[in-house]
């Protein structure tokens, strides 16, 4: 198990290394300098060179990467060309709100997806089995902007059980804020728990065609006992990584639901710095994500480890 | 009931329909207390199903009539909470694949102790300790084998005698073991009967043995039922069954399973004695240059896998599969290979086909050196085909048999015109006894026996010299089996082509081949006249595969 864990951590460094010099290499090739773009049209050359040496731009590309990695170690991701505040104040504050969404809305997904899922697979060809699969077969179809609309309209314009946007802040308490990230987490819950549904449906239907699960009902076990028993776990490795995968999508693209509710998250803000070539902003928030679901990988790897025994001993 | 006193299990004109297809037709017997009942019956003959029906545990969309009554239960009328109850507790079964039957993310002990928890109002200390016993029972002592142990840490067979243990550890009346060691190699199949027979007779309990295999049921059984295409064709007692079988279906069983030793032209040996007796005279130069020139010859070859790191910075170990093994085989000769799972045989064909690098050694084709992970010649390829065990998985469902068989003609030198590809491809199968038609089905339209020929047919087609046969009876019924073992002794006379027969079944190796050779741990152990080697066995792990071997014996 020790050795399986000091192997992943190995690829992931590994990854995290490859990743920042593709991610610095795309932007240097981006055109646009962020110097005379942050000056306007009317800038005088002398003035631009003294800007790009502020922001540290005139050193070589290799000393910039250099630079920009050993800061990022140490928490400092540099200064924003517009806003001139320090990349990670503004880098957190917006953390604060995508990652909680992003997790909010993946436990949601996983709670509707479980239940729903084994349902669907214990009644396999019965009428719970094809409701299951029609509604997330829409789930799938509809674009979770479309749920968001629906929901604001429903929730929040004619029942006024939510706001209908914005984001209140943690200091008001926990629940209240928790409150205003409810409806964009169901938004972008749904379409994800209708994938993660038929992951988990199919998964089972594989491992009850197994001969041990012929075994465990030979023992005694009734085919619902068999099912969470014997099943549930064998067909959990599937379902983790697209929860994996789902988790990856959901920190950096809830962009389009971040803007339907008014919420000045990560993806709003990676959106604003392109359009602003904020280049070290992106760069910075490009890494951080990177980071973010190399940890979520690795972390299903661990999880892997602990559902199936093989793994941890290096079989297979 | 009180006819039913007497037998613990007894099936009245059980039949079964899946989907509206008949399976079981009018299956009736019974089965007393402490007794063995063997059912015998090819692929498809209802065996299992049988079984399946018994337990009631069968597939969706079947329909059952007929009774099952079995000690004082209607089973066919019982609820399913009260099945639930029956089942792993009075009465116990046990499969035929091991390294399958059990769940692999939970330990031995959690997959045994279940049982005893589900049936017994007892603790969990008190299950584990029921646990330890039944698995030291069945041959598993804690010391070695800790309720700690996942089954992918256990060999085939110790994982059955697992499946045993769930199965035995409520104490049940009555034991179905479906195929319980066909999976299993012959020394371990050996462990594995005399475990069965030992834990029938310490229980008393009925024993329900569903096997293909004639000389295993010869061994155990009391009763035997012989069934065929999902009906009973005979039952009895055992030798009485064996001695006088009534029924044609089981005269001719009886007849494939018993294989005896067929006359095949010595060619070897023959070449032998001339070439000593004409060593001075010079005669005879065509059979000294086929001695002096084998058709295929391996030296020294040695096989190694790469082990994975066992720490970080360690540098890797590796296992060596194949151990310096050195053989000859002549033309139009059989040579067979017999080992157990994990002898290195496997390896061997694919080192001999060329497709993993050699660590050392040689071979070589017809005085050409064969050196794999490289391209093959395509003259070599021409010389040496392959038969595989598995006749549907060697196939490309989605090409028709025309397409499959005509496939290695590439190997030739030049690309053959449409009618001589036909012209090839209707030759080659109404050789091994196809209709020319069948070119144009696909495979799965053919039974397993008539997929071997197809496969056999695709080895043919580009005309070798010799052909390897890695384990290709095995997976084929008993009489399919003889019909294809015969084929090949035809093809071998008609077109003096020589076998590599790789194989674990010694009665069918003693059948077909010439001379044997024995493989243990990647080397070769024991090597000589077929004859001579099962006659008069001289290494000790020979003669305990040969006393391991069931035969069919009705003394």
């Amino acid at each position: 198990m020790f050795r399986y864990i000091i192997r992943r951590l190995g690829s992931l460094l590994a990854t995290l290394v490859v990743a920042s010099l593709i991610v610095f290499i795309v932007i240097e090739v981006v055109p646009g300098d962020p110097a005379s773009f942050m000056l306007g049209l009317n800038a005088q050359p002398d003035t631009i060179a003294a800007l790009r040496a502020e922001l540290g731009l005139d050193v070589s590309k290799v000393q910039r990467y250099l630079s920009w990695v050993f800061g990022m170690v140490q928490g400092d991701f540099g200064q924003s060309y517009t806003y001139r505040t320090p990349v990670a104040d503004m880098v957190g504050d917006r953390l604060w709100i995508s990652l909680p969404l992003a997790l909010y809305a993946l436990a949601l997904s996983t709670l509707i997806a479980f239940p729903a899922g084994i349902w669907a697979a214990s009644r396999r060809g019965r009428f719970a089995d094809s409701a299951v699969m029609g509604f997330t077969q829409l789930g799938i179809a509809v674009p979770n902007f479309w749920f968001a609309l629906i929901l604001v309209l429903v929730f929040a314009v004619n029942l006024g059980w939510f706001s209908a946007g914005g984001f209140v802040s943690w200091d008001a308490g926990f629940f209240a804020s928790m409150k205003s990230l409810t409806l964009p987490a169901v938004a972008l819950a749904l379409p994800q728990a209708a994938i993660l549904t038929r992951v988990m449906r199919s998964s089972l239907l594989d491992v009850m065609g197994e001969d041990y699960m012929r075994t465990a009902r030979a023992k005694g076990l009734s085919e619902r006992q068999a099912l969470l028993r014997h099943a549930l776990r064998n067909a959990l490795i599937p379902v983790l990584t697209i929860i994996g995968l789902q988790f990856s999508f959901l920190i950096a693209g809830a962009i389009i639901i971040e803007n339907v509710f008014f919420l000045p998250g990560l993806g709003r803000l990676i959106f604003q710095s392109i359009a602003q070539r904020d280049l070290i902003v992106v760069e910075s928030v490009i890494m951080l994500l990177v980071f973010a679901v190399v940890i979520v990988t690795f972390l299903v790897d661990i999880a892997y480890a602990w559902v199936d025994p093989r793994l941890r001993h290096g079989v297979r | 009931m009180s006819d039913n006193t007497e037998s613990l299990l007894r099936l009245e004109g059980v039949n079964l329909a899946i989907h509206g297809k008949p399976i079981l037709n009018d299956v009736s017997f019974e089965l007393k207390a402490g007794q063995t009942l063997g059912i015998i019956g090819e692929s498809g003959s209802g065996k299992s199903m049988t079984a399946l029906a018994i337990m009631q545990l069968l597939p969706r969309g079947s329909t059952v009539s007929g009774s099952i009554h079995f000690a004082g239960h209607a089973l066919h009328e019982l609820a399913e909470s009260a099945l639930c109850e029956l089942r792993g507790s009075d009465i116990g079964m046990v499969f035929q694949e091991p390294m399958t039957a059990l769940n692999p993310v939970k330990t031995i002990g959690d997959q045994v102790s279940e049982s005893v928890r589900l049936h017994r109002r007892v603790s969990r200390r008190e299950a584990d300790l029921i646990t330890l016993k039944t698995l030291e029972r069945v041959g598993l002592p804690n010391e070695q084998f800790p309720l700690s142990r996942y089954p992918h840490e256990l060999s085939g067979g110790q994982r059955q005698r697992v499946v045993i243990a769930i199965a035995v550890a409520c104490k049940p009346r009555l034991l179905i073991a479906d195929e319980p060691t066909t999976a299993l190699d012959v020394t371990t199949q050996a462990g594995i009967l005399a475990l069965l027979k030992e834990l029938q007779a310490q229980e008393q309990l009925g024993l329900i043995l569903i096997t293909h295999d004639l000389a295993v049921v010869s061994s155990m059984a009391d009763d035997i039922v012989v069934m065929n295409k999902g009906g009973v064709v005979e039952q009895g007692e055992l030798l009485q069954v064996f001695k006088a079988p009534a029924d044609d279906y089981t005269r001719m069983l009886f007849a494939a399973s018993a294989l005896t030793q067929v006359k095949r032209k010595p060619i070897i040996r023959d070449a032998n004695a001339n070439a000593n007796a004409n060593a001075n005279a010079n005669a005879n130069i065509n059979t000294q240059a086929d001695i002096v020139h084998p058709l295929l010859s391996v030296s020294d070859l040695v096989c190694e896998y790469v082990l994975p790191r066992k720490r970080l910075f360690s540098s890797p170990g590796s296992f060596r599969a194949i151990d310096k093994v050195s053989f000859e085989v002549h033309a139009g000769e059989s040579m067979g290979l017999v080992g157990e799972s994990g002898c290195g045989k496997s390896t061997l064909t694919r080192a001999l086909l060329g497709l993993m690098s050699l660590h050392s050694g040689t071979i070589t084709l017809a005085g050409e050196s064969v050196t794999a992970m490289r391209q093959v010649s395509s003259s070599a390829r021409q010389l040496m085909q392959v038969v595989f065990q598995d006749p549907y998985g060697s196939f490309n469902p989605r090409h028709k048999v025309g397409r499959l068989v005509s496939e290695p003609l590439h190997v030739l030198d030049y690309k053959p015109g449409r009618a001589e590809v036909l012209r090839r491809v209707t030759d080659v199968l109404s050789s091994v006894g196809m209709r020319p038609d069948d070119c144009d089905k696909y495979i799965h339209e053919f039974s397993g026996g008539q997929r071997q020929r197809i496969a056999i047919a695709r080895s043919l087609i580009v005309g070798p010299k010799i052909v390897i046969l890695d384990e290709a009876v095995s997976a084929l019924d008993v009489s399919v089996r003889a019909q294809v073992l015969e084929l090949l002794d035809t093809l071998a006379e008609e077109q003096g082509l020589a076998y590599l027969f790789i194989s674990h079944d010694l009665s069918v190796v003693q059948r077909v081949t010439d001379r044997v050779m024995v493989m243990r741990d990647g080397q070769i152990v024991e090597r000589g006249y077929t004859a001579d080697v099962f006659a008069d066995p001289q290494h000790a792990y020979t003669q305990a595969l040969i006393s391991a071997a069931p035969v069919l014996n009705l003394d």
